[in-house]
């Protein structure tokens, strides 16, 4: 159990240097790389809707992956 | 423990990126913005357009609703030429190379500047994408307009009149 | 703009037998700003598991459309077939055949089973049967053995699929020959010996299959979303439908953007309600004096009787999900984003899984066995299920699964997507954990990798790994009774690993189409669990899933419209009007490099009286003329007619034209057939041994009568060239010339595969009419007339249908069609026209035969497949025919807005006259709409 936790806090650090390293601002007109299709939270949802169908149908886990944000920030 | 961890990074993230750099404002004289290149690659000169109505249109490739707006960018432009109105539009694609290949596409008639390091979107503090400046006949920032829908049209056309009208 | 992207939690107690199981998402669209345009996409995956285990077709299809600023509205379709073998249950090895059961069976000291062990070329099997069964009743396999109806049909699942071995055999005998004794402490100790087989250490566990019947999962999903300035409001519900789970859902979700649009918080609630029973095939009245088998344990039969059966019998189970999602993502820099996010699931109700079994020693004593078999054997003795077990029975030492009726799941996941600017490529690193109160622990992890090429294409690889540890309530098998009386041995249960790894390419074509591709392979393990520890690799299998995408940009053109680029859809329009709806290879492009997208669905119902040429006839009529020299058992004739049969077409159509007089022509379809059988025409045939109509003798219906079966996959591909002949203002010829290639099956199977009425359990063919291919490569040829004056417009067209081979892979060729039919229409107005079209159609008659079932040909090896015979629709001289018909139209054109271009076509097509081949169901009428849209 110990185990499971440490786990996911690691990669969450993790994930927070990283992150915090490079955050600044981001202006409005900066977002051209977080509009590509690519950098979406789920890029390919018709792919990723038949995965999870088979993901979830064949593993004991459910849920996760939600959300929103990041895209190109436009009004 | 993992709970407490998460709260804390949330709230770490939350207070970045708060900082607000100086702003344009309403009744200020439009700034000047020689970083942007025109298609022929001279400088933007924005006096050159004294004594027009002007209107600065911050646009990109990768922004839908700046593209949805340009053939109605574009009809208000030929539609209100004669009476001395003009558009110019600066592109902020860190990749000039996309927007021409776009405009060949979709091709507009008003003047296109290009600024893919964006410092004169800077200068302007663009806050939206798209963003339009509505500049009056001495050069004076009058309006604006943040963002782009076709329920924006009517109030565009309305600025555009009112400021052509003095 | 941003979208709320909050997917509902999917949870499917069931997911039984189906890998079809549901995935209940909010929107998964993944725009971050309203759409600008009108988008459609289309989807197919083929997922296989090995060893011929589960194999799922998936059908997608959505749409996105901006109603307004901000108002987006979409709609999604999904149509799921799954069809092949699952786990039901495991034991130990030793406790069923696996080698030479001879040996075991004398290494366990049950030497009396001696007689039993017959193999295949033993002259006389039966001589040692005991002397009051009669040995031609009773069924066989390979092995020589006797199957025990163990578990009951009461399920739609095969019987026969899930008798464990030995043990049913050992059973049998058990009661055979000790019965008779009247020596019941005799039969307690004979049940001892078979119940108490000592179990070495790490006893090698196998699994035991059950066949899925073929079935259908539709879910049809809706979802509005409106952006508010800074905040995103989306709703969304669906239903998911299959023969033995209905789910309804609704979800609601939020996100706000703060911080300069750098940040989205999003919430989201969303409820799941679920029913679900379990399929029951027959009807027949409780065996309570079994002739030659274990009596039937299916404690649902015993409800309609003075014994005191088993609770529980006929599942009728619900459950309710409630899901919280909580979202943030955070962007860190241009290249950076960052989210996380937990939802956690509350679950109550049903929660097992109706199909799985499981095996525990000890629940019930060889005492209350022989208490059983005697109620059932000799019928007269009253007892209490309860005080026996609170658990279902399925078969000697196998029960129904039961799994807690709450679970309370959370999950906590975090992702990364970078942008590496070096190589313009993005990658994705995903985790999640995950947490329930069944005790399962979940690790996943994911990468992907975006990767453009040259020339539009996007490779994108991905990895994942997932680990999980098993539920407090698992074990492959049981040796003793749980306390809390929660068992299952559901593989997903299990403490295992799995890797999956795959690669999409998609490529960007010019006019917004998008086609994507790609393949996944996925490998379960218990060797694979993190830290190990997993549960051994009895339940280990790999699957691949290979699938393909397109992607429309509905308004492609529109965007910038106004201009050049509509005046000639409008002109085309009115040059030769679009020919009726039902009327197809009718149209050319006029200009080259035009490209077209359509689709067209047709639809054709049939029911009523059976026809015989151009005359109704009765059922009587039909159960003795409509299936030539059928007989079962001393009964003749039909024992079932159609009563009624759907038949639903999509076609998609993708035309192009590399010259200004030649279009090529490319049709993909998909068949979507429904049949459902009258009630039985005549007495059922039975015998004891089973090869007959009846399951048992006190059914009251054959299975046939009213069965539905039907039918969701590809069918065959057309392609043709259409070459035009002369083309003037008024007057246009072209013919087409092209084919019919076999993509669509010819040996889809039926769902009942038990062996009911053929000895074993193997695929039974569904009748010609309801296969969704001809099996033979096909010519096709056309030649189409148009002409129009003012606003009249008229035209002709003569189409043939021949086919190349004589025979397909199931033994028969459908006959050649030839169709003429002539129309008249006129412009209503610029947008809308309306038509009447007269059709004569005439269909050959079928050569060859559909293969028959052989025993000794299947025993060989030579036939794998069965063929039902007891109605009309099995025989070849039923089917073609001549048919006349009379169809109204209307066709319409968007000439404004954003779907500029876009034509719609409806066109009933109503039967005047039919002269049928043999015995044919009366046709309703059919219908016939199409869209399509030139870019």
């Amino acid at each position: 159990m110990r185990f499971c936790l440490i786990l996911p806090m690691l990669l969450l650090l993790l994930i927070g240097i990283v992150g915090s390293q490079g955050c600044s601002p981001v202006a409005a007109w900066e977002r051209g790389n977080l509009a590509k299709k690519e950098m979406a939270l789920d890029p390919n949802p018709k792919l990723n809707h038949l995965r999870d169908h088979i993901f979830t149908s064949r593993e004991a886990s459910q849920g996760g992956a939600s959300g929103a944000g990041g895209g190109c920030g436009c009004n | 423990m993992l709970i407490k961890w998460l709260f804390k990074l949330l709230t770490l993230l939350l207070m970045m990126g708060s900082a607000r750099a100086y702003a344009l404002h309403e009744g200020q004289t439009a700034p000047q913005c020689p970083s942007a290149l025109t298609d022929k690659g001279q400088q933007l000169n924005l006096t050159a357009y004294k004594g027009k109505v002007v209107l600065i249109d911050f646009w990109a490739t990768w922004c839908g609703p700046c593209q949805k707006s340009m053939p109605f960018l574009n009809g208000l432009r030929n539609e209100h030429l004669q009476e001395g109105f003009e558009i110019i539009a600066i592109n902020v694609d860190e990749n000039t190379e996309e927007a021409r290949e776009f405009l060949k596409a979709h091709p507009v008639d008003y003047p296109v500047a290009f600024n893919p390091k964006g410092e004169c979107p800077g200068i302007f503090n663009v806050e939206a994408m798209p963003s339009s400046f509505f500049i009056d006949k001495t050069g004076k920032v009058r309006k604006i307009h943040l963002g782009y829908r076709d329920g924006d049209q009517t109030e565009i056309r309305e600025v555009i009149s009112a400021l052509l009208a003095e | 703009m941003v979208v709320a992207v909050i997917k509902m939690e999917k949870g499917k107690a069931l997911a039984a037998l189906t890998a079809a199981a549901l995935s209940l998402p909010g929107l998964d669209a993944s725009a971050a700003t309203p759409v600008t345009r009108a988008e459609a996409n289309f989807q197919y995956g083929h997922y296989q598991e090995s060893d011929k285990r589960m194999k799922v077709q998936v059908y997608h299809t959505d749409t996105l459309i901006p109603l307004t600023d901000r108002l987006e509205f979409s709609f999604s379709y999904d149509r799921d077939t799954y069809s092949g073998a699952s786990p039901a249950y495991s034991l130990p090895e030793v406790m069923t055949i696996s080698g030479d059961p001879g040996a075991w069976w004398a290494a366990n000291g049950a030497t009396a089973i001696d007689g039993w062990q017959r193999n295949k070329p033993d002259p006389d099997p039966f001589e040692k049967y005991p002397q009051n069964i009669d040995p031609s009743g009773l069924d066989w396999n390979e092995l020589g053995f006797y199957k025990a109806d163990a578990i009951s049909s009461a399920s739609q699942v095969s019987a026969t699929g899930l008798t464990g071995g030995s043990l049913e055999q050992y059973a049998v005998w058990n009661e055979l020959n000790v019965l008779n004794s009247e020596d019941r402490e005799a039969r307690i100790a004979a049940y001892r010996t078979m119940l108490n087989v000592p179990l070495p250490n790490n006893a090698p566990i196998k699994q035991v299959f059950q066949n899925q019947p073929l079935e259908t999962r539709t879910q049809p999903t809706l979802g509005l979303k409106y952006y508010f300035d800074n905040t995103t409001l989306g709703i969304s519900g669906g239903i998911s439908d299959e023969p033995d789970y209905l789910s309804n859902f609704g979800s609601v979700n939020l996100s706000q953007e703060l911080n300069n649009k750098m940040t989205t918080v999003s919430v989201g609630y969303g409820a799941t309600s679920n029913s679900i029973w379990r399929n029951t095939s027959h009807s027949h009245a409780p065996v309570l004096k079994a002739t030659n088998a274990l009596p039937h344990i299916h404690p649902s039969d015993c409800t309609a009787t003075a014994t005191v059966c088993a609770p529980g019998s006929a599942l009728d189970g619900s459950s309710l999900f409630n899901a919280f999602n909580l979202g943030f993502s955070q962007v860190l820099s241009k290249t950076t984003l960052l989210n996380a996010s937990a939802s956690y699931t509350n679950q109550s109700g049903y929660l097992s899984n109706p199909y799985k079994a499981v095996y525990v020693r000890g629940e019930i004593t060889p005492e209350e066995y022989v208490t059983i078999s005697e109620a059932a054997f000799l019928g007269n003795k009253q007892f209490d299920w309860n005080s026996i077990t609170q658990l279902q029975i399925v078969g000697p030492e196998l029960f129904r699964e039961i799994r807690p009726d709450h679970r309370n799941q959370l999950s906590l996941g975090t992702g990364l997507i970078q942008h590496i600017t070096l190589l313009d490529a993005s990658a994705h690193l995903d985790y999640r954990f995950y947490s329930d109160d069944w005790q399962v622990n979940s690790h996943t992890f994911e990468f992907k990798w975006f990767q453009p090429l040259p020339y539009g294409i996007m490779a994108a690889p991905s990895v994942r790994y997932y680990s999980q540890s098993q539920a407090e309530f698992f074990a492959p098998y049981f040796l003793a009774p749980r306390v809390d009386g929660h068992y299952s041995s559901d593989f997903r249960l299990s403490a295992f690993g799995s890797l999956n790894g795959g690669i999409t390419l998609s490529k960007e074509f010019a006019k917004g189409v998008n086609i994507e591709a790609g393949i996944e392979y996925y490998t379960h393990q218990g060797g694979l669990k993190m830290g190990g520890g997993g549960s051994g690799d009895y339940a280990d299998y790999s699957s691949y899933l290979a699938h393909g995408g397109l992607n429309i940009d509905l308004s492609a053109s529109g965007l910038f419209g106004g201009g050049s680029g509509h005046e000639h859809h409008h002109q085309h329009m009115h040059h030769g009007s679009q020919p009726p709806a039902g009327v197809m290879y009718g149209h050319m492009m006029p200009k080259a490099n035009d490209v077209m997208a359509g689709y067209r669905y047709m639809y054709g119902s049939q029911g009523g009286n059976m026809l015989h040429g151009s005359q109704s006839v009765s059922d009587q009529t039909v159960n003795a003329l409509g299936c030539p020299g059928y007989t079962s058992a001393g009964e003749k004739g039909c024992l079932v007619r159609p009563a009624s049969m759907t038949m639903g077409m999509h076609m998609f159509d993708l035309m192009y034209a590399p010259t200004d007089w030649l279009n090529l022509m490319v049709m993909p379809q998909l068949m979507d057939m429904e049949m459902t059988m009258s009630s039985d025409l005549r007495k059922a045939s039975y015998s004891v041994n089973g090869n007959t109509e009846l399951h048992l003798s006190t059914d009251l219906q054959s299975p046939y009568s009213g069965m539905q079966h039907n039918v969701f996959d590809l069918g065959d591909t057309l392609a043709t060239v259409l070459i035009k002949l002369y083309d003037d203002p008024n007057h246009h010829v072209h013919v087409g010339i092209g084919g019919s290639a076999p993509t669509g099956s010819v040996s889809e199977i039926h769902g009942q595969t038990a062996g009911i009425v053929y000895p074993n359990p193997i695929p039974v063919l569904q009748d010609i009419g309801m296969q969704p291919g001809s099996g033979t490569w096909d010519f096709k040829s056309s030649a189409t007339y148009t002409g129009q004056m003012n606003d009249i417009y008229w035209g002709a067209q003569f189409n043939a249908t021949v086919r190349l081979q004589d025979k397909n892979k199931s033994g028969y060729a459908l006959g050649d069609v030839f169709q003429s039919t002539s129309w008249l229409g006129y412009n209503l107005f610029s947008w809308l026209s309306a038509s009447v079209r007269g059709q004569y159609t005439d269909q050959g008659k079928i050569i060859g035969q559909m293969v028959q079932y052989s025993k000794a040909g299947e025993l060989s090896g030579e036939t794998q497949q069965a063929h039902n015979t007891s109605s009309t629709v099995d025989y070849e001289v039923n089917y073609g025919g001549q048919y006349w018909d009379v169809g109204l139209g209307l066709n319409a054109t968007v000439t404004g807005g954003d779907f500029t271009g876009h034509t719609f076509g409806f066109e009933w097509l109503q039967p005047v006259k039919d002269n049928v081949n043999g015995y044919q169901l009366t046709r309703d009428g059919a219908l016939s709409a199409t869209w399509s849209y030139m870019f």
